[in-house]
């Protein structure tokens, strides 16, 4: 009988630790491909004008975004937490949904806080726009 | 005794509780984004009977793969991760333009994308390859003008299908026409919009 606390404890300890290990496994083997949307058939007004434009929330680590088109072309950009754009905007044909039209992927700066912005760039008509963002390795932020 | 006993049975217990809630967020996080494409499964038959569009197809609708591929650069690779939609990296066409805009057409599963670099940046763009193989497939990068008064400006490149001439790059009413050679379609100007859709004509 006085064996057994001995044991117990030797269990929960091996469990504590493995529990752990697997904890980190998985963490590094996290899967990629996950988006999270932001500005969902956002009805966008046309370039120049206030409204042109939708903004992610901002994201440390944020290196990807996706914009989906429906009646016009649109883009897609980086942009830092003051809303300075870090590169081109890179922009896909019109009705490109339920798939996306363009995305972007900012490879510098990755522990940075970035966010992802889709535009209307039609000069002259509103259109509905949707985007999606990730952080860096494909994951959630 | 009985309570260190306790105390260790409890830790045992929470972590085993958050092995299991990591899963269940996993298992969440696996979950295909709505605004993700869906890669569709073939069978074994289907493969043998072959559904699945070969590489030969891709030679056959663009003239563009049917030289020696160079390949999408590991540096490239390294950004973009695994590839989607059956993608294959190894297969990737450099496609030569006048500007510093590096970019690749990759045939994938029923897709075929264009990657661009520039700079630090990454951008793409896909499309069902049958589409592609009707209208021709093209990207456009919008650089606005920099503090430094470097010129800013729309690039557009994109591959057209084997006997096309031109592809006319259309938004609302304004028509840009875009010669191709060797398959290839690109131009830049400083029209800061991108066009809706292309249409590739032939000759």
């Amino acid at each position: 009988m006085t064996v057994m606390p001995a044991v117990k404890r030797s269990i929960a300890s091996t469990m504590a630790v493995v529990g752990i290990i697997l904890l980190g496994a998985l963490a590094i083997a996290a899967p990629k491909a996950s988006a999270t949307n932001f500005c969902t058939q956002a009805n966008l007004a046309p370039y120049g004008q206030g409204g042109d434009r939708c903004w992610s929330p901002v994201k440390q680590w944020l290196n990807y975004g996706q914009v989906t088109t429906f009646q016009r072309a649109g883009c897609v950009d980086i942009a830092d937490g003051s809303n300075n754009l870090l590169a081109s905007w890179v922009c896909g044909a019109a009705g490109s949904s339920p798939q996306y039209a363009a995305n972007i992927w900012y490879n510098s700066d990755l522990t940075g806080w970035h966010k992802a912005v889709i535009r209307n760039n039609n000069l002259s008509y509103w259109g509905t726009f949707s985007g999606a963002y990730s952080c860096y390795n494909g994951g959630a932020c | 005794m009985e309570e260190r006993n306790r105390v260790i049975w409890w830790r045992a217990l929470l972590a085993t509780a958050g092995c299991a809630l990591f899963f269940v967020w996993l298992l969440h996080e696996r979950a295909p984004s709505p605004s993700l494409p869906q890669e569709r499964v073939y069978s074994k038959e289907q493969q043998l009977e072959g559904l699945i569009p070969s590489f030969k197809e891709f030679q056959e609708d663009f003239v563009i793969f049917r030289t020696p591929a160079e390949g999408l650069p590991q540096s490239l690779r390294h950004v973009l991760g695994k590839p989607r939609f059956g993608l294959r990296w190894s297969r990737a066409q450099f496609l030569p333009n006048e500007s510093p805009i590096n970019a690749w057409a990759v045939p994938g599963r029923e897709t075929v994308c264009l990657f661009t670099r520039d700079g630090l940046a990454v951008g793409s763009t896909c499309d069902r390859s049958n589409r592609a193989a009707r209208l021709g497939l093209g990207i456009a990068l919008l650089t606005p003008q920099r503090p430094d008064h470097q010129r800013g400006g729309r690039t557009i490149i994109g591959i057209a299908p084997v006997a096309s001439c031109k592809v006319l790059a259309k938004r609302g009413n304004e028509v840009v026409r875009i010669s191709v050679n060797r398959g290839i379609f690109f131009i830049q100007d400083q029209v800061m919009a991108p066009p809706d859709r292309y249409e590739a004509r032939s000759c």
